[in-house]
């Protein structure tokens, strides 16, 4: 097991920072911080665009191991999300058990044309805002806790959906506390995140290399890859 | 007086289509003790012994014993479950004639109560309807300020309506009134919506002007709202019946 260096926790340290930038936009701009549109603007986007420049430091600094976990976390949470997407689209649109179309919602909301309806622009903006959400929720799971077993993802996943719950974004739509007032909410939103992080687990385990994570890593910090801090120190 | 409850049982089970039954009850040393018992009630039979214990009857099972149980008349209680059955049906009746009447009253074929605004039944779609007012509204000196497309924000939703509001008025009209009362941006720019029934029907709708602003009671905004009533009227006239 290769060891962590500063360099590494620094940077495994802003990608985490910034890949919590997106997940946390709309309940923001629900809770009145900001309209949604200057967040997008001015967090949301210098996020995404910051995390490719940590990608890209990571690559250039030779720090394989983030490097393979920010890009295998991405794709593993972006394509959890087609697996999230199939409960709460078949949940919205057969049992009637989401209140509305969140991405669609999120996309109205971004372009700040609530009033208008969605438009393609607003439709595709507010896919791209769920979808990044997945991978972002990905990196971070993967930043954190790498290739742990699949029971960690779920866990994981489902904090995930009982954060949704929680946050001001249902509030704001009027269905009680966690969404309590409509049943079927709630138990679309924890099935959806389940099936979440059951890809993201199973996809995590089979691509990210190195076994470890990086919260059982603090006390084996050196200076370099490799180059123990103690052993350099005495 | 539970081996009395025991042995009623079967006496119950056999007599299950008979609504009410009678108990009679003596003990030796107290009086008579009557009650009557609904045997579609699974507990009755030890509700009936729980009465007794509170009648002051002693749990002796030779000191208690059934002398009579009768059979209410049953026509009687047919009569008061058709009564029920009837003022049940009667009740339902009742409340989905409400609810049709209001549903109705509520449906766009029907433009909705002659009370709630003026409505205009047009030719064509709500899109050429919005577009064909939208031309109006500039010739009648006025802009639209706004609009809210109903019918795609609760698409969002799974519901599908065709249904837009735009907001007219115009910044000269709009200073005259805010001057001579500050409140009446509750009122203005002025809602106007188009929307189609379920037979496809489209139509304008809005509230006069004069009818909204009215409670405001300051005359000069009556004046100018009696002129938005023209302009409003002017608008929808031209439009394709």
């Amino acid at each position: 097991m290769q060891r962590i260096s500063y360099e590494e926790l620094i940077l495994s340290g802003l990608a985490l920072l910034l890949a919590g930038v997106a997940p946390n936009v709309f309940p923001a701009a629900q809770a009145g911080v900001a309209p949604m549109p200057t967040l997008g603007l001015w967090l949301l986007l210098p996020s995404v665009a910051l995390l490719g420049l940590v990608t890209g430091v990571a690559a250039w600094r030779g720090q394989r191991r983030l490097v393979n976990r920010l890009l295998a976390g991405a794709a593993a949470g972006f394509i959890a999300t087609f697996g999230l997407e199939a409960v709460r689209a078949t949940s919205f649109h057969v049992f009637e058990g989401m209140p509305g179309d969140l991405p669609r919602l999120m996309g109205v909301l971004l372009t700040d044309r609530f009033m208008l309806g969605p438009s393609r622009l607003s439709d595709t903006l507010g896919w791209t805002y769920h979808f990044w959400n997945g991978a972002a929720f990905g990196i971070i799971f993967a930043v954190l806790l790498g290739r742990r077993s699949i029971l960690w993802a779920l866990a994981f996943a489902e904090l995930i959906g009982i954060g949704f719950l929680l946050s001001p974004a249902v509030k704001s739509l009027g269905i009680g506390f966690m969404g309590l007032d409509m049943p079927k909410m709630p138990t679309t939103v924890l099935l959806a995140h389940l099936a979440y992080g059951l890809i993201l687990g199973v996809l995590c385990r089979r691509w990210i290399r190195d076994t470890s994570w990086l919260l059982g890593l603090p006390g084996q910090v050196t200076r370099r890859n490799g180059e123990s801090l103690a052993s350099s120190t005495t | 007086m539970v081996a009395a409850t025991d042995s009623l049982l079967p006496t119950w089970r056999a007599l299950q289509q008979v609504s009410f039954l009678e108990f009679t009850c003596k003990d030796s040393s107290l009086p008579l003790v009557s009650l009557l018992v609904d045997t579609r009630e699974r507990s009755a039979p030890r509700i009936a012994c729980t009465i007794l214990k509170r009648a002051g009857s002693v749990a002796r099972r030779d000191s208690c014993r059934i002398l009579a149980l009768t059979r209410i008349e049953r026509q009687t209680n047919m009569f008061t479950d058709l009564l029920r059955k009837a003022l049940v049906a009667g009740g339902l009746l009742g409340v989905m004639s409400f609810t049709a009447y209001a549903q109705t009253t509520r449906s766009p074929s029907r433009g909705g109560p002659a009370t709630l605004g003026v409505v205009v039944k047009t030719k064509g779609t709500v899109d050429q309807t919005v577009s064909g007012l939208k031309k109006m509204v500039a010739d009648n000196g006025m802009m639209v300020m706004g609009e809210i497309h109903q019918g795609k924000v609760l698409e969002m939703t799974g519901l599908r309506v065709n249904s837009e509001t735009i907001f007219v008025g115009n910044p000269n009209i709009g200073k005259q009134l805010f001057s001579a009362e500050p409140g009446v941006g509750l009122v203005v720019p002025i809602r106007i919506n188009i929307y189609e029934d379920e037979h496809g029907q489209t139509y304008v709708r809005y509230i006069p002007p004069s009818r909204q602003l009215r409670g405001f009671g300051n005359a000069k905004v009556d004046e100018i709202a009696k002129m938005l009533d023209g302009k409003l009227q002017n608008m929808t006239a031209m439009l394709p019946k």
